[in-house]
């Protein structure tokens, strides 16, 4: 048998391309005979082999008891592998950790450094803390070994012993602090210290700061620069809490910004300076002014368009902290940061994207979201145009080795996981929405040119793949989420903007008729947008430009439609919008008309047929109650015969009366999230009671009540409002006085604003603002488009011009309104723009009920606000639950470190000091019982298997029934009651007795076993 | 402190896994393929420094109310390519970003020292190698030494680091066995270590701002020749 070494494993997958996996599991299955050998060097090549696999993604936590054997060989380079093995391998639930308590102390008292230095390493990695007492022992003298290497590492493993056991830092405290204050220590040693220092600062400042003068001697002197660094970012920790520290720092500092030729420190320095807080505030003003020009200067040349990337993304970063507390200084900075915004770096764009989130204005949003539109048009253009170039293109991956599998399933994730642009783009559309509904729409100044980028999102926003929603519910923002948040804003505009509702509505209904004709008929539709944009539909249908249309795009889309949640939504429009196209009763019930309806009865009870068995209740429920109603409507439209020229007849109630009747009432305002709980429940509803008896005979009797007749007058003013004219008229003169937004921003917006909207957008909005100004004295229409219907002919004249005529820029208003002395107009006009036009917009507030309190107005604010309130009301313990609960991965579990006090006696802060050097042996005490008890555990265990043995040699039973039972020790208690049951039925009194014992010794083992895990 | 080190090459197949944090192999394995994703994906000239992986991204926002928590929440990915393979540092804000990334720079020199002209071939084949360096570097997270010379004697002390296998390099095809060094040797010629090292000089009146190789900050910027 000739065995593999790692070498051969290694060469093995290189020349097997294609079939590695095959390769691996037989490499697999011979480590696993491998490692059971007795000769010690198979078995410790068999894993370092699976500690390889592992590193590709083979599970090798069966092995983990070989791995101790391995570790406690004799021969260091098997000694190595097998550690190397427990580092890389174990895990929390390893449990053989336990059993390599004895091997670890042994090995920390080796004699040889090489050997010392493998538990030492491997500790904070496989440690738990239950060792870590009886470990500490046998470490703390090592930080006394002669070799420095030892020491330095010993330092550090003592830090993260005591992350998992903070009782363990109070012990090796007092010998650590020996060693940084010792001037003739090893400069690495020193080094290390201050690293862990750094480290245990954050968690626990007040303890350090009697290191002040020690640390500071050792910035002053230097050493390295890494630790350089790690002091800076010390003291930043210090000084908040001792500011006579700044006046100290503040030479030191400003020194080493001018001169140090290395650029990480030169940062730090100033990341230092903007930490501890020494920016701005204080008594020696012109110092601290110095300090800050100087940092920001320099700053801002690490962001400014040139700079190397690395140094623009740590620049944000530091900008991302001055601007908690000195705003001012970063918005000077506004130039360049918004550049950032442009970078091709995505990296730094997030970080340029978390700065600007928080200095918007009602100045700057709309260049801000400008540009951001730009982007995502740009992205999701080239996005298409890849999708439809490279999609056979299979990306061959020339490995040099590992197995296939491994790539096809790498290629896979990359592919069922969010591919980065999409997740951006969902990002960046979640903060432009979240920007421009700040404070319920504060910095808002022009909602249409809002509603244009909101038509613009629903179009650009990344499909979602529904793939991914099944399968990866950890990531709580799929990309489904974020066309309903678009859906929603228009939604909330429709609702909360009266002024602008009309508008809003329109926008909905160009992306109702856009989503059933541009996307192919057969392709489901996806996009979450749809379920609050049909809602809007159907509230508003009155405001429609064509009602018919929108019903019959929404007619079209129902079929296809994903979501079940915008499926009951879309039903719901569809009636509304029917009531409203049907359910007309000043109009006579003519031929034409009778026939129509009835085909559009039809035509809806068609499409509402396949619903009715749909899986969704509500879906299911809605099209089952509106196909009925439906058909009754029907049936009441075929009876009622049509108008003649002789005869006027009236359309049947049903269509007129008791459909719209449905859905109109009160009208719907924005309620704040969470109000509707405290709605409170009314005693007397019942709501297993039927709603009428007899609604059929009520039905009836409806049909048989005469309306009042109507004049002809009225008959003649509603043809003349008929819905074209009234999305326009019906605007409030309010709306008229919103200037168009050229005035508040530069002439160039309307440029750029043509870069993120598609052409028709643009058009469209063109045409609004020349028909809104059409009447207007102030304003002179583009000569060509003398008709109002404008086409995009601005476009065409700006580019023959260039782009540096642009048309709208030119100042024409003043000199009309000056020349013609128009007092009131021109004085307007030539006041500063202060008054802005959006304070005279109302943007309804939500309503909340009485004594609900706190409500946040949005969405999106409210899930930040509650997390920010729960936060507060939570009581410090919740808090450090839901901290437990939270946990990051890759953090490790900080024990309560930061509870734990170590300074010395002198100079503890507070209470909590009382016996800090008694806990050690208080610990090892407790550790004497835990032996004494488990010793006992153990002989009882002996005893009881004695016993059980006698008895299955009485009763004949099989001993492997015995052996299951053992292993299941949390059911025994219960098995052996039936066992007592059954066996007291037999009257076996001897053997029930057995039992009896049997169980108390369960109990107690499983109370010992209980306390060693507690403790 | 750092919460992993982690090698991988160009199709994204680790060559070093390390976490200083007990963790499934699966979520490694995750963890691994989204950093490739994001690392591969990366436009020229774009910075050192990678936006959080989802799997990291959604444990980072829930917890970022308070300051406190943020210093122990892994939110810095720092990554350096040089030849085939990509050098990822996962750590927490404690970290400083520029330092991180002359720490993947001393290692790969330690390694360039132990190999001479390292290349992918010697780091797949020299495995344990490849861990005994960073332990001399990195333990339980934390920072040891930045000093090259100790590093390398700290290794050797250990025993003799292996060779390279002669004529490996055809089987393999020849991709990894570009030298690691000859992408960073040309600047490396006049400034042999990273500046880690280099003595805090006060008061010493260098052209602060001049860098002698301002193109090449992108990728190694703070490598500077003016020792004291």
């Amino acid at each position: 048998m000739f065995e593999k070494s790692l070498y051969d494993l290694i060469r093995g997958l290189r020349n097997h391309k294609g079939n590695e996996n095959e390769y691996i599991q037989n490499c697999l299955k011979e480590c696993r005979a491998e490692i059971r050998s007795q000769d010690m060097d198979l078995k410790a090549r068999a894993v370092l082999k699976l500690v390889y696999l592992e590193m590709v993604g083979h599970d090798m936590s069966w092995a983990s008891f070989h791995v101790l054997e391995v570790m406690s060989s004799q021969k260091y380079h098997q000694k190595r592998v097998g550690y190397l093995a427990a580092v890389q391998s174990f895990r929390p639930d390893t449990d053989v950790s336990m059993l390599a308590t004895n091997l670890l102390k042994k090995d920390v008292a080796a004699s040889l450094p090489t050997i010392i230095a493998l538990p030492i390493a491997a500790l904070p990695h496989i440690v738990t803390p239950s060792q870590t007492m009886s470990l500490l022992g046998d470490l703390l003298p090592r930080l006394g070994h002669s070799h420095a290497a030892i020491r330095k590492k010993t330092v550090v493993t003592l830090y993260r012993l005591a992350l998992v056991y903070p009782e363990a830092l109070r012990a090796s405290w007092p010998k650590i602090k020996e060693r940084l204050m010792d001037p003739d220590e090893d400069s690495s040693v020193t080094a290390a210290i201050v690293n862990v220092v750094c480290e245990l600062g954050w968690r626990r400042p007040h303890d350090f700061l009697p290191l002040a003068p020690r640390l500071f001697e050792l910035l002053v002197d230097g050493g390295n620069n890494w630790m350089a660094i790690k002091l800076i970012k010390l003291f930043a920790t210090l000084t908040p809490l001792e500011p006579r520290l700044v006046r100290k720092l503040l030479p030191p500092l400003t020194n080493l910004i001018r001169t140090t030729p290395a650029m990480s420190l030169l940062y730090e320095c100033i990341n230092g300076i903007i930490q501890g807080g020494i920016l701005g505030d204080g008594e020696d003003f012109s110092a601290r002014e110095e300090v800050a020009s100087l940092c920001v200067t320099k700053l801002r040349g690490m962001v400014s368009t040139n700079s190397d990337p690395n140094l623009k993304y740590v620049a944000l970063l530091a900008f991302n902290r001055i601007v908690v507390t000195h705003p001012f200084l970063v918005a000077q900075q506004e130039d360049v940061i918004l550049e950032c915004i442009d970078s091709e770096d995505i990296t730094i764009r997030i970080k340029a994207l978390d700065l600007v989130q928080g200095m918007v204005s009602s100045d700057n949003l709309v260049s801000i979201v400008s540009r951001l539109m730009r982007q995502l048009k740009a992205s999701s253009a080239t996005l298409s145009q890849q999708e439809n170039g490279a999609e056979g293109q299979d990306p061959e991956t020339d490995s040099s080795d590992e197995t296939s599998a491994e790539s096809r399933r790498r290629h896979k994730t990359s592919e069922t996981a969010p591919p980065l642009p999409d997740d951006y783009a969902v990002d960046v559309i979640g903060r432009i929405l979240r920007m421009c509904s700040q404070d319920n729409y504060t910095s808002m100044v022009d909602f249409d040119w809002y509603l244009d980028v909101l038509t613009q999102l629903i179009r650009i926003a990344p499909t979602p793949r529904t793939k991914d929603l099944g399968s990866d519910p950890s990531s709580p923002k799929s990309s489904g989420d974020i066309s309903e948040k678009i859906g929603n804003e228009l939604r909330n505009v429709a609702v909360k903007v009266k002024a602008i509702r009309a508008a809003a509505v329109r926008a909905a209904e160009l992306a109702v008729s856009r989503m059933s004709t541009e996307v192919s008929s057969t392709r489901p539709v996806v996009s979450g947008a749809l379920n609050p944009i049909a809602w809007v539909v159907g509230e508003y249908a009155f405001q429609l430009l064509s009602a018919d249309d929108t019903l019959r795009h929404l007619l079209d889309l129902v079929p296809r439609v994903e979501y079940p949640e915008g499926l009951a939504t879309s039903l719901q429009a569809v009636l509304k919008l029917f009531a409203y196209v049907a359910g007309d009763d000043q109009t006579l019930w003519t031929p034409e008309r009778k026939s129509s309806v009835t085909l559009l009865m039809a035509r809806v009870i068609h499409v509402l047929e396949p619903l009715a068995l749909h899986p969704y209740l509500e879906v299911q429920e809605r099209a089952v109650e509106f196909i009925e109603l439906l058909k009754l409507t029907a049936e009441a439209a075929a009876g009622q015969a049509p108008s003649t020229d002789d005869v006027d007849q009236d359309p049947p109630l049903l269509l007129t009366q008791a459909i719209p009747s449905l859905f109109t009432g009160w009208e719907l305002n924005s309620v704040a999230a969470g109000t509707q709980q405290n709605v409170p429940i009314p005693d007397d509803l019942d709501l297993d009671e039927p709603i009428h008896g007899d609604l059929n005979r009520l039905l009836s009797q409806a049909d048989s009540l005469m309306l009042p007749t109507q004049g002809d007058d009225e008959f003649e003013t509603y043809y003349h409002h008929k819905p074209a004219v009234t999305s326009m008229s019906n605007e409030p003169a309010i709306n008229r006085l919103v200037e168009a937004p050229e005035e508040v921003v530069s002439g160039s917006y309307q440029q750029s604003e043509e870069s993120y909207l598609d052409p028709d957008i643009v058009a469209r909005r063109k045409a609004e603002r020349a028909e809104r100004y059409r009447d207007d004295p102030f304003y002179i229409p583009d000569a060509t488009a003398s008709g109002g219907r404008s086409t995009p002919i601005h476009n065409i004249l700006q580019k023959e011009n260039g782009p540096g005529l642009d048309i709208d820029s030119i100042p024409i208003m003043q000199l009309d309104s000056n020349s013609s002395g128009r007092a009131s107009p021109a004085n307007r006009q030539q006041q500063p723009p202060k008054p802005k036009p959006h304070q005279r917009i109302v943007v309804a507030a939500d309503e909340t009920l009485g004594g609900s309190g706190l409500s946040t107005p949005r969405n999106y604010d409210s899930e930040n606000n509650s997390d920010t309130l729960g936060k507060s009301r939570t009581s410090k313990s919740a808090a450090a639950a839901k901290k437990l609960k939270q946990q990051s991965l890759l953090q490790i579990a900080p024990a309560n470190l930061s509870d734990l006090s170590i300074g010395d006696t002198g100079q503890q802060p507070g209470g909590g000091g009382g016996g800090n050097g008694l806990a050690h042996e208080r610990q090892q005490r407790e550790e004497a019982e835990m032996a004494q008890a488990l010793k006992e555990v153990q002989r009882l265990r002996l005893e009881m298997q004695r016993a059980n043995e006698r008895i299955q040699v009485a009763q004949g039973v099989p001993v492997e029934g015995v052996v299951v039972a053992k292993k299941k020790k949390k059911k025994v208690k219960k098995a052996v009651k039936a066992a007592e049951g059954k066996e007291g039925g037999e009257g076996e009194a001897v053997v029930k007795g057995k039992k009896k014992k049997v169980r108390r010794l369960v109990q107690l083992d499983d109370g010992e076993g209980a306390a060693a895990e507690g403790s | 402190m750092i919460n992993a080190f982690l090698v991988f090459n160009g199709q994204g197949q680790p060559r070093l896994t390390k976490f200083y944090t007990q963790l499934d192999t699966s979520i490694q394995q995750r963890l691994i393929s989204e950093i490739f994703t994001l690392v591969s994906n990366r436009p020229p000239g774009s910075c050192n420094f990678l936006p959080l992986p989802p799997l990291l991204a959604a444990s980072s926002t829930t917890t970022n109310t308070a300051a406190h928590e943020q210093s122990d929440v892994p939110s810095l990915v720092t990554y350096r390519n040089y030849a085939t393979l990509y050098f990822i540092v996962i750590s927490t804000s404690t970290e400083s970003p520029l330092a991180l990334i002359d720490l993947i720079q001393v290692y790969v020199e330690a390694l360039d020292r132990l190999f001479e002209n390292v290349c992918e071939l010697d780091l797949i084949f020299n495995y344990e190698t490849l861990h005994a360096t960073l332990g001399e570097m990195i333990v339980g997270g934390v920072v040891i030494e930045t000093n090259m010379e100790r590093i390398v004697a700290g290794v050797r002390a250990q025993g003799t680091v292996a060779k390279r296998p002669v004529n490996e390099g055809r089987a393999g095809g020849g991709l990894d066995c570009r030298h690691v060094s000859s992408l960073f040797a040309h600047w490396l010629i006049d400034r042999p270590t990273p500046d880690l090292e280099f003595p805090v000089v006060f008061g010493k009146d260098t052209e602060e701002t001049k860098d002698p190789f301002p193109e090449l900050w992108s990728v190694s910027f703070s490598l500077h020749t003016g020792n004291g």
